[in-house]
């Protein structure tokens, strides 16, 4: 067993940081329990609701199949890194409250961070790209629209379009 | 629940890890999911493996590398249409960036994404076993030996498709992000001939199925009844569960490839 457990080295939300993990643990379980982000929710663990995604070097994971030692020299983010200074709300994460697009808020964290590598793209999509873009995310609450509202109003707003209401 | 992870640097260090109670480890959607299919004491850990990733052409084959993941062959410009489509068969694209080509042929679960297109496309499957020799062969081959309990041990290192090759695919599941019902391909040459068909029929397995192509090869303008006809005779064992009645799925397993038979002809013509 004295290979069970390995130094991870990786940044998290900006910072270099290491951990010494079981070589079993999954990365959502590394992020809840050792740096206490619990944004990264625990939900079907078999990758498919997407309530553990976080960016890794800017592409979505499910971290629930990741394996922890995985992000070794990795960059990863999570919802906790779109916070301002002061706890400020981010332009995407304020458009989820704008837009009702939260309920009971599980899937939130994992929406946000798929829609931050949406958003970081820099390309404009239409609907029916964007709601392939969110499909690796189950919503049991909302039905999907008010999502898809918030991101699109984000994405416009960010590559300077004109929103309009029934856009 | 695995206690031992190696991460391989190389082919030859993954293959020198191979115990009996070991496991390849590709992406890690199958086997670091709860109640996994696959029970193993040592996870190889192939991520690391350089030689297993990427997309190449060479001469008139494409070469896909084991571990290139679905997402990945699917911004691949080099991918022939009808495999990037089987990869977004998988609909979450957050498991598109996990899931690899080579785990998702070697796992062959029977709701398998690639395996169906992957045997109507004819694809060539390369592999290694711990000689450390490489050995290739097609698909259904790959299949029929891994049905035999034969090589359980090989390391798939690459996938090679033939990008003039037609394949059309239809998925039947309850959503977009359900596993698969049913998921059928069926592969044809420029000519409308080398008719190939594959299925992934849940909780019954994978099948390339030669009778239907011996059917359709011995007469081009076969009926629809004769086809709905073998469908119904199918040798498999196909159960009547939570997707569905036998009847209902034998019924759209005949349809299924009566409308690829169409779809196919007149894709031919144009």
């Amino acid at each position: 067993m004295k290979d069970q457990y390995r130094l991870v080295e990786f940044n998290l939300n900006g910072k270099d940081v290491s951990c010494m993990v079981d070589c079993r643990a999954s990365l959502t379980d590394m992020l809840r329990n050792d740096y206490r982000l619990t944004s990264v929710k625990k939900g079907c663990e078999v990758g498919e609701c997407g309530a553990c995604n976080v960016l890794i070097d800017g592409e979505c994971f499910n971290s629930c199949i990741y394996l922890a030692v995985w992000a070794r020299g990795k960059k990863i983010r999570t919802l906790e890194s779109l916070l301002g200074p002061n706890g400020e709300l981010s332009d995407i994460q304020q458009a989820f409250v704008d837009e009702t697009a939260v309920q009971c808020g599980f899937c939130t964290p994992g929406f946000v961070m798929t829609a931050v590598e949406i958003l970081e793209s820099g390309k404009v999509y239409t609907d029916d790209e964007l709601r392939k873009l969110l499909s690796g995310h189950l919503c049991r609450c909302t039905g999907y629209e008010n999502i898809l509202r918030a991101v699109k109003k984000t994405m416009y707003k960010r590559n300077g379009l004109e929103w309009k209401e029934d856009n | 629940m695995a206690d031992k992870l190696i991460i391989a640097g190389t082919i030859k260090e993954a293959l020198q890890a191979r115990c009996p109670d070991a496991v390849f480890l590709a992406g890690g959607t199958e086997i670091n999911r709860l109640n996994s299919s696959v029970a193993a004491g040592t996870l190889i850990s192939l991520k690391k493996i350089g030689k297993l990733h990427g997309i190449r052409k060479d001469g008139d084959k494409v070469w896909i590398g084991a571990c290139t993941t679905f997402q990945e062959a699917v911004e691949s410009p080099d991918v022939p249409v009808w495999f990037r489509e089987a990869c977004r068969l998988m609909a979450s694209r957050t498991k598109r960036n996990m899931a690899t080509v080579g785990g998702n042929t070697a796992i062959l679960r029977d709701d398998s994404y690639l395996v169906p297109a992957l045997l109507a496309a004819r694809a060539i499957v390369v592999y290694t076993e711990k000689s450390g020799k490489n050995e290739e062969c097609c698909v259904c081959r790959y299949l029929d030996m891994r049905k035999a309990g034969k090589l359980g041990d090989a390391l798939i290192l690459r996938i090679g498709i033939d990008p003039d090759r037609k394949v059309l695919l239809k998925r039947y599941a309850n959503t977009a992000m359900s596993h698969s019902v049913m998921n059928l391909a069926y592969g044809f040459d420029p000519d409308g001939k080398g008719i190939s068909i594959g299925a992934a029929l849940k909780n019954t397995g994978l099948f390339k199925l030669r009778s239907a192509e011996e059917l359709i090869a011995a007469d081009p303008e076969v009926s629809e009844e004769t086809i709905m006809e073998w469908a119904r005779k199918f040798e498999a064992k196909i159960p009547t569960d939570m997707f569905g009645s036998e009847e209902y799925k034998r019924y759209l397993l005949g349809t299924t490839i009566v409308k690829f038979i169409a779809d196919a002809r007149k894709e031919v013509l144009a």
